[in-house]
């Protein structure tokens, strides 16, 4: 479990790039619906506990993986 | 006057089109990063989310059948007090109740059900992604 300061969301994804990371965003741009800043509340490689948590985090949450691609050898089909 | 038109960038060198979208519930509001699906018929949106936002996924109003990459699925069918994304907004919004595998990067699935209430563009050779109001 880590309290940061608040910082960019941008700055947190590019510090824990293949981790989740939970974070309560006290920032957002109603205009383009986007997270603009936040306190890190905790990061992980495995996804589940942080959904566990997210679900019992108060304020606004934003359980996000640090970039936007997928694992080597992987492609999507949604 | 109308409101100007938003730009966002585009990435084609992404593997998918992210995009940030915010869920209000009952008991709250969750942001959760979704894939642009112009394939999918519904907006999908994880449990946990759900949950956290006051709704109850295993007591849905509905259940859909859906057919997906991998066969036909049975899953929840929830309306949501509102929808935020790319700036808009929309109320009473009926989400899929599902949870894509961790390997994904993104939590969900933009569907038509929101894009069809927006005028998009995605310009790729210039790498954005326009809303026109």
């Amino acid at each position: 479990m880590v309290q940061t300061k608040t910082k960019k969301i941008a700055q947190f994804r590019r510090a824990f790039p293949d981790e989740w990371l939970l974070i309560e965003v006290d920032r957002f741009d109603p205009r383009t619906t986007t997270p603009l800043t936040g306190r890190l509340v905790a990061h992980s490689k495995v996804r589940d506990p942080l959904e566990r948590k997210a679900t019992r985090q108060k304020g606004l949450v934003y359980l996000v993986f640090g970039r936007d691609t997928l694992p080597q050898g992987y492609a999507a089909a949604f | 006057m109308p409101r100007p038109s938003d730009v966002f960038p585009l990435d084609p060198s992404k593997p998918i089109i992210p995009v940030d979208v915010l869920l209000e519930g009952p008991k709250g509001r969750q942001f959760v990063r979704m894939a642009i699906d112009t394939g999918a018929t519904y907006t999908m949106a994880p449990v946990g989310t759900l949950l956290a936002i006051g709704y109850d996924p295993s007591r849905p109003t509905q259940r859909i059948e859906f057919v997906a990459v991998g066969g036909v699925e049975y899953k929840p069918l929830v309306k949501v007090h509102a929808i935020h994304a790319l700036g808009v907004r929309v109320s009473r919004f009926e989400v899929v109740c599902h949870d894509l595998p961790p390997q994904s990067p993104v939590r969900g699935l933009l569907g038509l059900n929101f894009l069809k209430h927006l005028n998009l563009h995605l310009n790729f050779p210039h790498r954005r992604l326009t809303v026109s109001h």
